[in-house]
């Protein structure tokens, strides 16, 4: 600052100042006519900038490991760090013409309208189309697509950290196709990452991401579950359970008033015998049971209250048997001789084969007896079976709904294994490549000058033009340009050292757990593991000691491996 | 004229709407009118600080403006106001006119930035020599006094200075505190 001027209690601008100051009509001119006055003000300086701009194409043509620019087909091809690894296509014939969607493997949607596809001169096409398609989700597919992650945002470079990405192209018997403007694609990419600070961008010809729009998510789970209504079922289960604890509440009144009815007026409604209960065969009094006079093969069964009774005191011989009948209706077995006297309470009831006629036998008479109460009978019956009929279908539904439920949930765990939860939206209306993208600085808090080499051999320093660099906690490949490696002076004299090694800075973030990695310059791949990265934080010149990897990478899962991913 | 502060951390819906308009603005650089008229006071207010001369700074706010149109389809929403892009298109500008003109530079000292820093630098001696203070903000780099500038010219908060600066919050309070040990070490340099 020591060229600075400097001012002491300067006046500061007035208001009227401010206001003539304020004139966007001024900057909409600017705006207009640029060249104009960008040129005049700036003629030096641009002439300077492409004079440079032609050395730096003649000095650092080849090294630049981005993609090249194929200008006649109008395409940035991607250059793929390692040689025969990459993410390949899937292929998906789909009749162009007729509306339609793919499905892939992670849950990824494509969804097409009728007509979306053109052929290269824009005539709507018919038949069967191929549509490729590749999706990238995590750092490791990023790199070995070789999809450059960086971007400039007015003059400021960026590192996208992704939320997904993904590769689409129409091809018809080996023609490219396009896509119709007026009916673009919808892609809606899964996506593991959470959040809602993604845009959405897509890679130009000339390798630069264009921003389209602020990504729109949604989450798979609510999306699904709202279609066909499951984020309300839970409360729908429990307001059935509710209803149907309170119907059987009410039905279990009914059958007891229906009960009291019959008892009061000692009518008998046949019942199917117990196997689990004892029951005894008794000649009962026809004038002291009348209800029991039209029924065969009466059995009399010791009920659940009886806690003493044993089948020993129904075997044995008793001085005498009697059937009473209790003020309530229940029925009483009194046995006794000199010795001892038991009772039990008992009711009248049937075998199997016996209890169906007895049934019939029961609504014949039924009529009669509900005449003669003047109805009630069968009213409180119908309240009975009606509520019963109620209960039951309110039960059949909350079993269904929860099997639903149960099978939803556990097909829901297997799609999350398999996909993700959120689909990132995309409306496309041209094939290429698109991002889900958040754009992040360089991580900062360490800062080092590499000398790497290789850690089997220490006289083995390694050079390379790209670096790459990973935070494992977030989905964010970090590509440094430039040279490492050996001076001209060092390549040429085994004895000069290390010292002529020409490097450059590197920043991370040492409290990140953090990989770097690259393709040396003689094709090896070679890794500083993240358990390796704490040494440097210490900043300064530094030896780095790289794993070299000599075997071929040809799949991914080898590579996740190899840079500590997994 | 009155300072007009703005308040950087604006509601969730201002927002939401200046990202509306930066929306419509792409399609039509007429509907960025809106976006002018709240940012233009603060903005030249920010450059005219770091200038000495009026018709460069209002010049240089209409080239911030400027830059912003012609740049909008690069601009994302990242959940921030917008001013915070403006600022650093205006940092980028003022620096660019700098590296040709180092003389422009310009530190505006008043009573009041003087005193808070001569009390934060908490040694009672300084107090007995103000005019030792700018010498050696002088002697201090253009980094540096720019995070003094915005802490205690502007009195920015640190959560915006990281901001405007691509630093953490944290960062620019140790950086901060770095940088006024540095003016305490050189002003008793001065002194002796």
């Amino acid at each position: 600052m020591k060229d600075a001027k400097l001012n002491n209690n300067r006046e500061p601008l007035s208001d009227e100042e401010v206001k003539k100051a304020k004139d966007f009509g001024d900057v909409l001119s600017r705006l207009e006519s640029p060249k104009g006055n960008f040129f005049q003000k700036n003629w030096p300086y641009m002439a300077s900038v492409l004079v440079l701009g032609i050395i730096g194409v003649f000095m650092f043509r080849g090294s630049d490991k981005k993609g090249t620019v194929n200008s006649e087909k109008k395409t940035f091809e991607l250059i793929t760090p390692i040689n025969g690894l990459n993410i390949p296509n899937t292929e998906h014939k789909v009749l162009a013409g007729r509306e339609g969607q793919i499905v892939t493997k992670t849950g990824t949607i494509i969804k097409y309208p009728k007509n979306a596809f053109l052929d290269t001169a824009g005539n709507p096409i018919t038949g069967e189309i191929e549509i490729l398609f590749r999706e990238f989700h995590d750092v490791i597919e990023i790199f070995a697509s070789g999809i450059p992650m960086e971007y400039d945002s007015a003059s400021n470079k960026y590192h996208f950290e992704s939320a997904g990405m993904f590769e689409i192209k129409g091809m018809q018997n080996g023609m490219p196709l396009t896509i119709n403007p007026d009916a673009p694609l919808v892609v809606e990419l899964s996506s593991k990452q959470h959040g809602d600070y993604f845009n959405l961008y897509k890679l130009d010809e000339n390798g630069k991401w264009s921003y389209i729009e602020k990504d729109t998510a949604k989450g798979v789970y609510d999306q699904q579950f709202d279609s066909i209504g499951l984020t309300r079922l839970p409360q729908q289960i429990k307001t059935l359970e509710k209803n149907a604890e309170q119907t059987l509440k009410e039905q279990k009144k009914a059958a007891k008033s229906f009960n009291k009815l019959l008892k009061e007026n000692k009518i008998y409604q046949p019942l199917k015998a117990n196997n689990e209960l004892y029951s005894i065969q008794l000649e009962s009094d026809k004038n002291e049971f009348p209800e029991l006079v039209p029924f065969k093969n009466v059995l009399f069964e010791i009920t659940e209250e009886n806690v003493d009774f044993t089948p020993e005191l129904a075997k044995k011989d008793w001085d005498e048997i009697k059937l009473k009948r209790k003020r309530n209706g229940d029925y009483m077995l009194i046995m006794f001789d000199n010795l001892q006297k038991h009772t039990f309470i008992v009711r009248p009831v049937l075998s199997v084969s016996d209890v169906v006629g007895a049934n019939k036998i029961f609504e014949n008479l039924l009529s009669s007896y509900d005449d003669k109460l003047g109805g009630k009978l069968f009213s409180e019956r119908t309240v009975r079976d009606s509520l019963k009929k109620v209960y039951k279908s309110i039960s059949d539904s909350v079993n269904i709904l929860n099997n639903f439920a149960s099978r939803q949930a556990y097909e829901m765990s297997e799609i999350e294994k398999s996909t993700a939860r959120i689909k990132r939206i995309f409306t496309i209306d041209s094939f290429g490549i698109f991002n889900s993208d958040c754009p992040q600085k360089l991580p900062k808090g360490a800062l080092f000058e590499p000398v790497f080499v290789n850690r089997k051999d220490n006289s083995d320093t390694l050079s390379f033009n790209h670096i790459y660099m990973a935070e494992l906690n977030i989905n964010a490949l970090f590509s440094l340009y430039g040279y490492w490696g050996k001076s001209k002076r060092q390549k040429n004299n085994e004895e000069a050292g290390n010292a002529d090694y020409i490097t450059q800075e590197i920043s991370f973030n040492p409290y990140h757990k953090t990989v770097i990695w690259g393709i040396t310059l003689d094709n090896r791949l070679a890794v500083v593991k993240p358990n390796k990265m704490s040494v440097l934080k210490k900043g300064g010149n530094l030896d780095v000691e790289m794993f070299v990897s000599n075997i071929k990478i040809n799949d991914l899962d080898k590579l996740r491996k190899l840079l500590g991913f997994s | 004229m009155k300072q007009e502060s703005l308040t950087y951390h604006q509601s969730k819906s201002a927002i939401e709407l200046e990202h509306d308009i930066v929306e419509k603005a792409k399609k039509n650089a007429r509907d960025f009118a809106p976006l002018y008229k709240k940012y233009h006071t603060p903005i030249l207010q920010f450059v005219y600080l770091r200038l000495d001369d009026k018709d460069v700074a209002i010049d240089v706010t209409q080239q911030v403006f400027l830059k912003a149109i012609e740049n909008l389809q690069k601009y994302e929403f990242r959940g921030l106001p917008f001013s915070s892009w403006l600022y650093r298109i205006a940092i980028n500008e003022l620096n660019q006119l700098f590296r040709k003109n180092k003389k422009m530079r310009t530190i505006n000292l008043n009573e009041s930035i003087t005193s808070d820093l001569i009390h934060e630098m908490e040694d009672e001696e300084f107090a007995l020599h103000k005019e030792t203070l700018a010498i050696i903000l002088k002697k201090i780099s253009a980094t540096d006094f720019q995070l003094i500038e915005m802490r205690f010219f502007e009195k920015r908060p640190f959560s915006e200075i990281g901001e405007l600066l691509d630093i953490t919050e944290n960062n620019a309070k140790v950086k901060a505190y770095r940088v006024i040990q540095k003016l305490k070490e050189l002003f008793k340099a001065e002194a002796v």
